[in-house]
């Protein structure tokens, strides 16, 4: 009988940092930077202390998203210094998910670790994640137990999105909102990350098949700069939820997402049209056939054509996913993951 | 500021009213004397005439590059693409071929340049054309400030700064050069506004036709969403979507409680129907948006739109900010950075110096020789090593390359070392030589991929491969289309997975549904395996007298009786084998014999392309009346010691002559006296006619194992075989079809049945 092909580990090699020149380091910090310039040269020393006495080789890239305040001068100075580090510089600010994606993009290490650049992660926790990496997970996640953040605008809307995530996506991870993570190689280089997604990642990551854990990590308060987040982003979380449940889920069979959509107005249609032919007297009793209101059968007509419309829509969502590489590589890494 | 910066002055001219001179010593005069080193370039879209006279009688002590666009009225986008195409100076200032500001505005632009910005946007003011112009141009920048928060005054102003690499980055097309700061920003560029004075304008005065304002507000849409929401469609699509259902359900449902409860009808209730159509346009949004984000997604890879400005390696210096000690050789990083300069030192420089003090004065010496005498250490194990490696293959390498084994494709000018590849593999075909390569991809148009397995510079496999698309079938790789053999030939069972391996990944690559390798030999692993299909082979005789002895009674009979003269006692045809057929006379019975059957007939310039490619190597026979007429033919192949009879063709009601059994019969008597050992009667369909009458002819099934690796999303071998019931239809009205027609449209179709 036809079998799938499974894909040897092998051929995973494509997705390998491919090394220019110097060997590819076993671990690869990704710090996304803006605006914080005081907080420069105490990161880099924390974070180099680190991972200094791990015993792995390492480095560190530091993605500069456009900041104004002067720190890529503090950042070229501690590059000049120190081989190990990597500084990508932004022409102006682009997000954090862009900052993320270029981070990843200029990474080398068959680990990756992504931390944020305000020192609220403690980068001693690297070390401990990595043994998680260790033991066989593809991505680890940090977990804030004790945050050091005001309740009322971040605490409560973030325990609430967060929950939201777990629920709707599958990955039951407590704290999606943590830049402390920690993801194998292959990982990072098979998704592609854009708008908002590097809040995803550890749920884009369960659906191409990699284990996930989580492991609580430090959670500091901020000792200079200031937050960047704040309560608009809720409704923007919410609509790519939308977007991220459907990628997961429906990724191989999009045109059930269509379906869904499409499935309400085929059940009003018929619904607008019996309507059309009813006459509802006062007192409750139903004429048939008696009274006809044509304005219920063209919006009935209307519903039914949208929802033929949307269904249709599918067929072209199953043709983009169809051509797309993305999927390919998720189903040899499934593959891979079998034969593990 | 420095002197030589050099600035080029892009000046489109579309119309013969331009004065570029005017412009040219204006500009000149005052960038030369702001200390800039200036060209200019001037693009000469359309019929300017007058323009081009004024232009060579010009006189400048700078460069002029002048563009004639092929065609002319190009457009002012192009005319700007191709000014900048020839510009040498990093910063651009792009001016309409009049002086619209005055001349000493120009350096505001480029010192703004200088200053760090990537685009520069003027804001001409105080204005000084009419004032409905005025109005128009004010009402379009107040709706691009509005509808796309741009915080620009005056877009339609001619005059433009940019560094070159802006417009090598952000293409523009149509009326997009308006927009170009909008654009750079888009891009992350950094774009700022200058204000400049207004000189003078051309161009139209008063209203434009209804046209152009058209283009123009789509022109502000396509560039605003494609700025905004090309990111986040779903957010865009989902929120108005949204936005739209529950505004559509609000203003429904009250009519529709009335209809329900109250006895009123709809007919005079417009807001129900409004509200109807909303909510059904708000779920269509939504759907688009999905299909957006969808997009969106697969499309990550490619749709980077960060721009990286820079990125600095760490460590130029090899200083150690974090203590001595603590570097141990299990830092391979900092061991690496360590050693680079050394085996630099060790290599690069040594020849320099070295020549110079020995040779002065003396003859110019050819510089290889003296290399050589001065340095014998190095010369000696120059030769010590490289005449070793071109001779003896592989002995001298590395052991690395010993190990390591690489999958590449065939480059041109291997054909022949593939072809001996594959003569010397005991699984090697016909079909696997090179030469099918070359045919297929000149009358068909497959996408060849040949794979070579290599161990060091040794080859120990091969993968003939084409990506072969079909309606019928999809993308497919397959090795290889219109023969019956193919597939790997290695030389050990590490170079064979290696070559699948390889082609699985291609055949992700390229989309395939899966990969089908003909093999005749079942091969180790696990794969699917397609039985469809037997094969005929035998051992021939060493004598021609023993082929008819050779061949089962009845059949044997049939021979008899197709040879005896006609006339005699017993029944005879008088038939007798010639091996004089050319391809006109196979051809014709071919087709026809492939309408019979109800299948596509290949072209005749397939035929006619493996005649030329493979000269002798091909050869047909062909079976002849008494009255000299062709009843059967047979094209053949001769690969080694083998045989392989492939194509036929016959007349049609010429079973009862025994014909058919003849020709093999022939053909084999043929083979024999030419020196061959071994026939090969071709594939068949197991238990289908031809293979009945292969068995009659005495020979022994051998299933061939066609194997198959998925590699698409819920591939499925093929079953669009000719047995398939499906096709029984098709087949039926193929047979009925005008002969012309069928092998016109047959050689097309039998493209896509490899």
């Amino acid at each position: 009988m036809p079998q799938a092909y499974e894909a040897p580990p092998s051929t995973m090699a494509i997705l390998e940092p491919r090394g220019p020149t110097q060997p590819a380091p076993d671990v690869s910090v990704v710090v996304p930077i803006y605006n914080e310039r005081d907080n420069l040269a105490p990161l880099y020393s924390a974070l180099t202390f680190a991972l200094r006495d791990l015993g792995r080789s390492y480095e560190i890239v530091l993605v500069d998203d456009g900041s104004r305040d002067g720190g890529r001068n503090t950042m070229r100075a501690l590059a000049a210094g120190d081989p190990h580090l990597r500084l990508v510089f932004f022409r102006r600010n682009y997000g954090q998910t862009a900052a993320m994606a270029a981070g990843f993009q200029q990474s080398r290490g068959r680990i990756v670790v992504t931390m944020d650049g305000d020192l609220q992660n403690d980068p001693a926790d690297i070390g401990r994640l990595l043994e998680r990496i260790d033991q066989g997970y593809d991505v680890v996640c940090g977990w804030r137990r004790n945050r050091q953040d005001r309740v009322a605008t971040r605490l409560l809307p973030s325990r609430f999105a967060n929950l939201l995530i777990a629920r709707v996506t599958g990955a039951r991870i407590h704290d999606t909102g943590c830049s402390l993570k920690a993801y194998r190689g292959w990982v990072v280089r098979t998704l592609h990350l854009y708008s908002d997604m590097h809040r995803f990642m550890a749920a884009l990551g369960v659906g191409i098949g990699a284990r996930i854990t989580e492991l609580p990590v430090r959670h500091h308060a901020r000792h200079a700069g200031k937050s960047k987040y704040g309560l608009g982003r809720i409704f923007r979380v919410l609509a790519d939820l939308v977007g991220i449940k459907m990628l997961i889920n429906f990724a191989a069979h999009p045109i059930r997402w269509f379906l869904l959509l499409s499935l309400p107005l085929f059940f009003v249609a018929p619904a607008l049209f019996v309507l059309g032919f009813v006459k509802v007297s006062v007192d409750g009793s139903w004429h048939w056939f008696q009274d006809y209101d044509l304005a219920a059968v063209a919006a009935g007509s209307v519903a039914f054509l949208v929802a033929a419309n949307v269904f249709l829509l599918g067929f072209l969502a199953e043709l983009q996913i169809k051509v797309s590489r993305f999927f390919r590589q998720r189903i040899s890494v499934t593959a891979r993951e079998a034969s593990r | 500021m420095s002197v030589h910066t050099l600035v080029s002055v892009v000046v489109p001219i579309g119309n013969p009213e331009a004065q570029p001179q005017k412009v040219v010593t204006a500009l000149y005069e005052a960038l030369t004397q702001g200390g800039y080193a200036v060209e200019f370039v001037l693009v000469l879209d359309g019929p300017v005439g007058p323009v081009e006279r004024q232009i060579e009688s010009m006189q400048c002590s700078c460069p002029i590059k002048i563009v004639r666009l092929q065609g002319g009225g190009l457009g002012e986008s192009i005319a700007l693409s191709a000014g900048v195409a020839r510009a040498e100076g990093i910063y651009i200032v792009n001016v309409p071929p009049y002086l619209q500001t005055e001349p000493e505005d120009v350096l505001k632009v480029v010192a703004a340049l200088e200053a760090g910005a990537d685009c520069v946007a003027t804001w001409r003011t105080p204005r000084v054309d009419p004032w409905l112009n005025q109005l128009q141009s004010r009402l379009f920048n107040f709706m691009l400030r509005v509808v796309m928060g741009m915080p620009y005054h005056d877009l339609n102003s001619g005059t433009r700064g940019f560094r070159k690499q802006v417009l090598e980055e952000v293409s523009v097309y149509g009326e997009l050069y308006r927009f170009l700061p909008v654009l750079a920003l888009r891009q992350g560029f950094r774009v700022v506004e200058v204000k400049v004075r207004h000189r003078e304008e051309r161009g139209r005065a008063g209203f434009y036709g209804v046209g152009v304002y058209l283009r123009r507000l789509l022109d502000i849409l396509a560039i605003s969403f494609l700025t905004r929401f090309t990111q986040q469609p779903l957010r865009f699509f989902g929120y108005v979507g949204f936005l739209g259902m529950v505004l559509g359900v609000a203003l429904a449902a009250q009519p529709i409680y009335a209809k329900l409860f109250l006895g009123v009808g709809l007919a005079d209730r417009p807001l129900f129907v409004i509200g109807a159509i909303l909510a059904a346009f708000g779920v269509q949004l939504i759907g688009f948006g999905l299909i957006g984000e969808i997009i969106i997604f697969t499309q990550a890879p490619n749709l980077r739109d960060y721009k990286v400005e820079e990125v600095i390696e760490g460590g130029a210096e090899v200083v150690s900010t974090h203590g001595e000690g603590s570097r141990g050789p299990s830092d391979p990083i900092a061991a690496v950075v360590d050693l680079l300069p050394v085996t630099a030192t060790k290599g690069a420089p040594e020849p320099l110096p070295l020549p110079l003090p020995e040779h002065e004065g003396a003859l110019p010496p050819p510089p290889r020789p003296a290399a050589i005498a001065i340095n014998p250490a190095a010369s000696a194990t120059a030769t010590s090593e490289g005449p070793p490696r071109e001779m003896e293959n592989g002995a001298a390498a590395s052991p690395v390359d010993l190990t390591t084994m690489r999958v590449r494709e065939l480059l041109p000018g291997e054909d022949s070392r593939w072809d001996a590849f594959v003569t010397r593999h005991p699984h090697g075909s016909f079909f696997h030589l090179s030469g099918w390569r070359r045919c297929t991809t000149e009358v068909f148009h497959h996408e060849p991929h040949y794979l070579i397995v290599e161990q060091g510079r040794r080859w120990i496999g091969v993968l003939p491969l084409f990506l072969v698309k079909s309606p019928f079938l999809g993308r497919n790789l397959i090795s290889v289309p219109y023969g019956v053999y193919g597939g790997a030939l290695a030389e050990s069972l590490h170079a064979q997975q290696a070559l699948l391996d390889y082609a699985a990944e291609l055949g992700r690559r390229l989309a395939a549904g899966y990969v089908e390798l003909r093999h005749l030999e079942e091969r180790p692993g696990v794969r699917t395996n397609s039985q469809l299909y037997v094969t005929f082979r035998c051992n021939l005789p060493d004598d021609p007298a023993k082929v008819l002895p050779a061949i089962p009674k009845k059949a044997r009979a049939e021979v008899r009786r197709a040879r005896r003269p006609q006339g005699g006692e017993e029944v005879g045809h008088g038939l007798s084998v010639q091996s004089d057929c050319d391809l006109d006379m196979f051809f014709d019975l071919f087709a026809e014999n492939k309408q019979r059957l109800g299948s596509p007939a290949l072209p005749k310039r397939w035929f006619a392309a493996l005649c030329e490619e493979f000269g002798r190597k091909v050869v047909f026979h062909r079976v002849v009346d008494p009255q000299g007429k062709t009843l059967a033919a047979v094209m053949s192949f001769l690969f080694r010691d083998t045989v392989n009879a492939y194509y036929s063709g016959s007349l049609t009601g010429i079973n009862d002559t025994g014909a058919n059994n003849l020709i093999y019969c022939g053909i084999m008597e043929w083979a024999v006296e030419e020196g061959f050992t071994r026939f090969d009667f071709g594939r068949s369909r197991l238990e289908s006619g031809p293979a009945h009458f292969k068995k009659n002819m005495g020979f022994v099934s051998e299933p061939l194992r066609y194997e198959y690796i998925l590699v698409g999303d819920g591939a499925k071998p093929p079953d669009f075989h000719p047995g398939n019931p499906k096709l029984d239809l098709p087949r039926r009205m193929w047979s009925k079809m005008p002969t012309m027609f069928a092998n016109r449209l047959g050689a097309r179709l039998s493209r896509y049945l490899p």
